[in-house]
């Protein structure tokens, strides 16, 4: 229990570091988007129970599923940066309770206890953020009518599952990681490199492709007529679990390939620092943008769909389809913009000394916002850029269509502006560290 | 842009002998030896930059307000280069005020009260900007360790302020390639700080600090993190590609071999200077 004490006596000496502020909100946000998800695939699947018959609710339960799993990577790797925060950047206070004489297992505790406090209060904050949201959501008009708020409310077991998982993944990192790290007395080096291939991605698509022809066959809807809207459910399937597999595997690749072009061409100290800073670690770059760039792909082809109107049974789950694609989107914004916050707030906290350095030696700070801006867009700009022009090819043969029902596909370009522009924000607000790292006394 | 004359403030020929010949003044300040000078004066992309002279006069520095402030530096006059390129170390006790005259000579603080004339200006009176732009258009710097940007090649570190000063790139990458190689680092243009040793790292800062042609080096504890040969070494390419360049060094150090290897020594106490002292520059690590 000295253990206890001394981590008490530490919080009150340090009061809440900007770390541990990124660490919490990254657990909020990442805590409400799987509460979110959660409650909105257990609302249509709910409907789809109370009417096995009904094909249009069963597809749109199915189409939840492909949501959740198209947002699951991004509500994982939150979480997972929001753990790494929370961990790695105690280096100089762990290591300098090692030195007055501090146990390992005293160190370990306080590494325990200072996680957990930080996932709690990250999760707290999410349920709220929750609650407070669901209201908004279930404006929306799925399946004909909005749902009522309590639809969307996932029932408080389902909460306590959630909250658990978030908790036991918090836990099992940081205890997993004082295991990797040796807790010696000059410092905790955490090594964040060597990530896994996007494996887990990869297998995620298979099962939910997996599941949804499973589901079909069970409720005996494999369609007689291909070009039924299950057969351009299928075809939509099929074309978003593609996509999302080619870009889960090329997408860090392309991010790095591009890095390397404005590396090479860069005529300047901001575009070369950003350039090579993407080149360290392309991963990250992706995981603020692949996500979105999948939604973006995915709601792209959603409000093509919707041209499809007029058809009788289909109009319902067509315009379901456009409104969850959206939203969809949306998630993968917010969740894109927070993660993008975090880490470059984290990088900049990480860098200071360097930044520091850097300044002492003349380069305006100014020099270090614009390429940490230029980070961000890089990446940003070609990823969605390329999914937002894909999506127009392949829409071009339809446009005679599109001209008549434009506005789900305007709604769908609006959106993803939005979350751009959210994501820049996020990256914007990190750069507001910077003169802090950089003052000299 | 002229290739070798990339000091800001381009002065009147005749108050700059170009590298290589040394003025009288110079030559009077005491037996300079400089084997490599030879060789590395044919290095093309060398810059060559005139001595230039810094003076410093009752400066006071506070860290903090009222009653919980520091007094660092309790009226310093200090000047240097004035009679051509020298090495001075800056020595004292811990906490004696090295760290802090070195920042408000390099114009990285701001004294509370003196006065330090560079060029003609009072850099104690620039603003901020004007100051961040001095400082690298007109200043080298080598720290303990940390001042290279872990993402980029020890070229690209070398390329940094060139390019902040719009160099074109091309341009910049030859001379970072060109005073690389004139630190001994010719194979390790590609090589990232990570995996360069801390003899390596601190001679690619080196060549950072000199590639803009500063008329003055600053430098705090450069070999502090490095074992007494290495350190020897890169203190032997410090002060001599300092002083070849036609630049002044300041050093502020502990060690008593780099002070030797200087040509004169300030001594600092509860931030005033105690002691200041020509002497003899001693090749590093003859006194082992
Ligand atoms: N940022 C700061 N804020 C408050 N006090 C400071 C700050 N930096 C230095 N001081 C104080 O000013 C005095 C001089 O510090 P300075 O760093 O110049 O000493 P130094 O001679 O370089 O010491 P060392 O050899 O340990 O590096 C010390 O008493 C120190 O505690
Ligand atoms: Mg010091």
């Amino acid at each position: 229990m000295i253990a206890v004490k001394l981590w008490g006596r530490f919080l009150r000496s340090t009061g809440l570091r900007a770390t541990d502020v990124l660490a919490i909100v990254a657990f909020a946000f990442a805590t409400a988007a799987a509460l979110l998800v959660g409650g909105g695939i257990l609302a249509f699947w709910n409907r789809t129970l109370a009417d096995p018959s009904d094909y249009v609710s069963n597809n749109t339960a199915v189409l939840s599923l492909v949501a959740g799993a198209l947002l699951l990577p991004a509500i994982w790797t939150l979480s997972q940066s929001a753990v790494r925060l929370a961990i790695t950047r105690r280096d100089a206070r762990l290591a300098a309770l090692r030195l007055v004489g501090a146990t390992r297992g005293q160190v370990a505790g306080m590494t325990v206890l200072d996680t957990l406090l930080q996932t709690v209060s990250g999760v707290v904050l999410g349920i709220g953020l929750y609650y407070a949201l669901v209201p908004a959501v279930s404006l929306l008009p799925f399946g004909g009518a909005a749902f009522a708020g309590q639809e969307l409310l996932l029932p408080i077991g389902y909460v306590g599952l959630v909250v658990a998982a978030v908790l036991s993944i918090a836990l099992v990192s940081a205890i997993s990681s004082l295991v990797a790290v040796s807790l010696s007395p000059l410092g905790v080096a955490q090594r964040t490199k060597g990530a896994k291939p996007n494996l887990i991605r990869i297998a995620l698509l298979v099962v939910v492709a997996g599941v949804w022809i499973a589901v079909t066959q069970f409720a005996g809807l494999v369609p007689a007529n291909f070009m039924t809207e299950q057969g351009w459910m299928i075809f939509m399937l099929v074309m978003m679990t593609m996509m999302g597999v080619a870009i889960a595997v090329i997408g860090p690749l392309v991010v790095w390939f591009i890095a390397f072009l404005f590396a090479a061409g860069a005529r300047s100290a901001q575009t070369l620092i950003a350039a090579r800073t993407i080149l360290d670690d392309p991963r990250s770059s992706f995981n603020t943008v692949g996500p979105l760039a999948l939604g973006v792909m995915a709601g792209g082809l959603a409000s093509l769909a919707s041209m499809f109107n007029g058809v009788e049974d289909g109009d319902q789950m067509l315009t379901d389809l456009t409104i969850g694609a959206m939203l969809t989107v949306a998630i993968a914004g917010v969740l894109g913009a927070v993660f993008a916050g975090v880490s470059q707030s984290a990088r900049i906290l990480d860098r200071g000394d360097a930044f520091r350095s850097q300044h002492l030696m003349g380069m305006e700070t100014g020099v270090l916002v614009s390429s940490t801006m230029r980070g961000a867009v890089i990446p940003v700009a070609t990823l969605i850029g390329t999914s937002v022009a894909g999506t127009l090819l392949l829409m071009l043969p339809f446009m005679g269509f599109l001209a008549g029902n434009a506005t789900p596909v305007l709604v769908w370009l609006g959106i993803v502006v939005a979350a751009v522009a959210l994501i820049m924000l996020a990256t914007w607000i990190s750069t507001l560290l910077l003169p802090r790292v950089t003052r000299v006394a | 842009m002229n290739d070798f004359q990339t000091s800001a403030q381009p002065q009147p020929a005749a108050a700059h002998p170009a590298y290589g010949n040394p003025s009288p003044a110079q030559q009077n300040a005491g037996p300079v030896q400089n084997p490599l000078v030879a060789d590395t004066a044919d290095i093309q992309h060398m810059p060559r930059v005139t001595p230039s002279a810094l003076q410093a006069r009752g400066l006071e520095l506070y860290y903090g307000k009222g009653g919980a402030s520091t007094h660092a530096l309790r009226g310093v006059d200090f000047a240097v280069g004035q009679h051509g390129p020298e090495a001075v170390a800056v020595m004292g006790p811990s906490g004696s005020g090295k760290s802090s005259l070195l920042h408000v000579l390099a114009g990285i603080l701001t004294p509370n009260n003196g006065s330090v004339m560079w060029r003609d200006e009072d850099i104690a009176m620039m603003k901020d900007g004007a100051r961040t732009r001095l400082r690298r258009s007109d200043f080298g710097f080598v720290f303990q360790s940390g001042q290279l940007l872990p993402e980029l090649s020890a070229a690209e570190n070398v390329m940094i302020p060139m390019l902040l000063a719009k160099t074109p790139r091309a341009q910049a990458q030859r001379r970072a390639q060109g005073m690389l190689h004139a630190l001994g680092l010719g194979g390790m243009f590609d090589k990232r700080p990570g995996q360069l040793s801390g003899g390596q790292a601190q001679r690619v800062a080196i060549a950072r600090a000199l590639v803009t042609g500063p008329g003055l080096v600053f430098a705090d504890e450069p070999t502090g993190a490095l074992d007494q040969a290495t350190g020897a070494s890169v203190l032997q390419l410090l002060t001599h590609q300092t002083l070849s360049r036609g630049a002044s060094l300041v050093v502020v150090t502990h060690d008593p071999a780099v002070a030797r290897a200087c040509t004169r020594t300030v001594r600092l106490e509860d931030g005033i200077i105690v002691s200041d002292a020509r002497h003899d520059q001693q090749p590093v690590g003859a006194a082992r």
